[in-house]
């Protein structure tokens, strides 16, 4: 059984037209421990089908159809108090602002260890600061203590989103669901982040689905990689193969289209 | 701490500028207390008199020091028309007025917040119009015409209290409390329905924000995510709205006074403007601008501690 299956994943916004699908019949699959990259353009549906996946898309926003298991359970037919528990334990997601994804008037520390105030109502005070400290300093932070006491606002674009990863794996989830979190970031901490995030793959085989629209980066970091244009997969494979050797004229485009002219940076 | 002692010595400063317009602003507008005191046919020589000893016929600066040095040691000057003490005119008056604003603020806290929090969460667009409608009719209401409602409807129809039967607090704390329940929930009308609204609307605002996302998918159910993350987000603007309430309520009970005829300092003050009685009327003013000081004082150190965006500023 595979950690996550989308099977015809189908979502229609009420507010667009009838024929008009977000996510038109998306299916795939992710193993533990494997490192899957969705890209395309804007709009295109990558983060309309994380949200479904995360069961994060509001119902009364969209209907959708098709299929999501995670670990053998059915997102779609969880109740709220259902997905509550699978949130944040089972599955985490880190969005792209760092910035506004953290609450301005409480300290890091506090936000890192909230899934352990979530799901983990046992531990105690100290314990749960032990664990936050830890899942920061695998999050790549440099003196967490520091960094505990700190208000988002005292901290860099960098530091936030190594405090977002630090607060989506400190309970240790399955699957990490990384929306476009590089991409308000320099290249240089875009760098760092990314082997963070190989680190954290390699040591805990935590699956990551990362969404970005940056080639360069999923290269860099995704073992595989689904193309989507207009809500419906393109193309998809082995990263190497896919971007090497593009097989659908819009991925032909995308490689195009980067700056280096279709050539990736090791 | 470096943050209050900046506060302070704002306030004091503000608290200094304020008695002294307030000193000129009598000085200034017409009408001559002796001419109250002795009359229109009085002789020159006994108004001159007069304002030798009440010491009108002095410098206004030098004046405004004598009282401010007097003021600072809590002698407030002595009343012309009651000729007393005004310290002991107030100390008979104050408590009624406290009270009345103090249980008009509670009100407007306790139902207001709660209010504001369900109207931030209703999803129903029918109760959420309804809600708005009464609200924007209670807004539009002024107090004195709630008091006035009241009167009629529980004093006269239904006879639960005698207006103007005011029982005295030192009387009877509780039969002095319930006879102010109905001027307090007076005042606190329009100002409970426009906290709601800003409460709601502030609520509403938070619950865009990319933070209660990162909360959801942290599996916090909505609840926890008003509770936890929204709700101190939303009450930093309310805060010091609730702060210009508090000083309004008090300033509001000068008329709510007359209306339920309570015996606090908003008659006293109204009489005193009246009779050019001078040292009553500037120390009320003095006293209302330190109340309403001292509220933003409070106001400004609560946002700084519920905001710690705001201690860098």
């Amino acid at each position: 059984m595979s950690l996550l299956e989308v099977n015809n994943l189908r979502v229609h916004f009420h507010d667009a037209a009838p024929d008009r699908f977000a996510v038109d019949g998306v299916s795939f699959s992710m193993e533990k421990g494997d490192i899957l990259g969705l890209v395309g353009e804007s709009g295109t549906g990558k983060t309309v089908t994380s949200m479904c996946i995360a069961g994060l898309l509001p119902r009364w926003k969209a209907d959708t159809e098709g299929s999501i298991t995670l670990d053998g359970t059915e997102i779609f037919d969880c109740t709220q108090e259902e997905l509550n528990k699978i949130l944040g334990r089972e599955m985490s997601v880190v969005f792209q602002e760092p910035m506004t994804s953290f609450n301005p008037v409480y300290r890091i520390g506090r936000q890192v260890g909230e899934s352990l105030y979530v799901h983990e109502r046992g531990l105690s005070r100290a314990e749960k600061k032990d664990r936050v400290l830890k899942a920061m300093k695998k999050a790549g932070l440099q003196e967490p203590q520091e960094v505990y006491r700190k208000y988002p606002h005292e901290l860099s674009g960098g530091m936030l989103q190594r405090a977002m990863i630090a607060a989506a794996i400190v309970t240790s989830p399955k699957l990490l669901i990384a929306d476009e979190i590089t991409t308000a970031l320099d290249v240089t901490i875009q760098a760092r982040i990314l082997d963070q995030l190989k680190k954290l793959n390699r040591e805990s085989g935590m699956a990551i689905l990362f969404i970005s629209h940056d080639l360069h980066v999923v290269n860099r970091l995704c073992k595989s990689v689904i193309v989507m244009q207009r809500g419906k997969i393109v193309e998809s494979g082995r990263t190497e193969d896919v971007f090497s050797s593009p097989q659908h004229a819009y991925t032909k485009q995308l490689v195009a289209a980067i700056p280096s002219r279709g050539r990736f940076d090791e | 701490m470096k943050l209050v002692l900046k506060k302070t010595a704002s306030l004091i400063i503000t608290l200094f500028i304020v008695s002294l317009l307030a000193f000129l602003a009598f000085q200034i507008i017409p009408g001559d207390p002796t001419t109250k005191i002795l009359g229109t046919n009085a002789s020159p020589e006994k108004v001159q008199a007069l304002r030798a000893q009440l010491g009108l016929d002095r410098p206004v600066l030098l004046r405004y020091w004598d009282w401010l040095v007097s003021f600072l040691k809590g002698d407030f000057g002595t009343s012309y028309n009651y000729l007393r003490p005004v310290g002991s005119l107030l100390a008979d008056k104050l408590p009624v007025t406290i009270a009345l604003t103090l249980l008009s603020f509670v009100m407007t806290v306790v139902i207001s917040i709660p209010l504001g929090i369900l109207a931030g969460r209703v999803r129903s667009q029918a109760a959420d119009h309804a809600g708005v409608v009464l609200n924007q009719v209670i807004m539009a209401v002024p107090p004195f015409f709630f008091g006035i409602l009241s009167c009629y409807l529980f004093g006269i129809v239904l006879k639960w209290f005698q207006p103007g039967n005011y029982i005295s607090l030192s009387d009877s704390v509780a039969g002095g409390i319930s006879y102010l329940l109905l001027p307090a929930l007076s005042l606190a009308l329009p100002r409970i329905a426009m906290t709601v609204r800003m409460l709601r609307g502030s609520i509403r605002e938070e619950l865009t924000h990319n933070y209660v996302y990162t909360a959801q998918a942290r599996g916090m159910s909505p609840g926890k995510i008003l509770i936890r993350h929204v709700l101190k987000n939303a009450m930093i603007p309310v805060v010091t709205f609730l702060a210009v309430s508090a000083a309004e309520i008090m300033t509001g009970t000068i008329i709510i006074e007359q209306v339920f005829t309570i015996p606090g300092i908003g008659r006293l003050l109204v009489s005193s403007i009246g009779n050019r009685d001078f040292p009553v009327v500037q120390a009320i003013v003095v006293l209302l601008a330190a109340w309403i000081m001292i509220v933003n004082f409070i106001a400004d150190m609560l946002n700084h501690w519920m905001d710690p965006r705001l201690a860098g500023m």
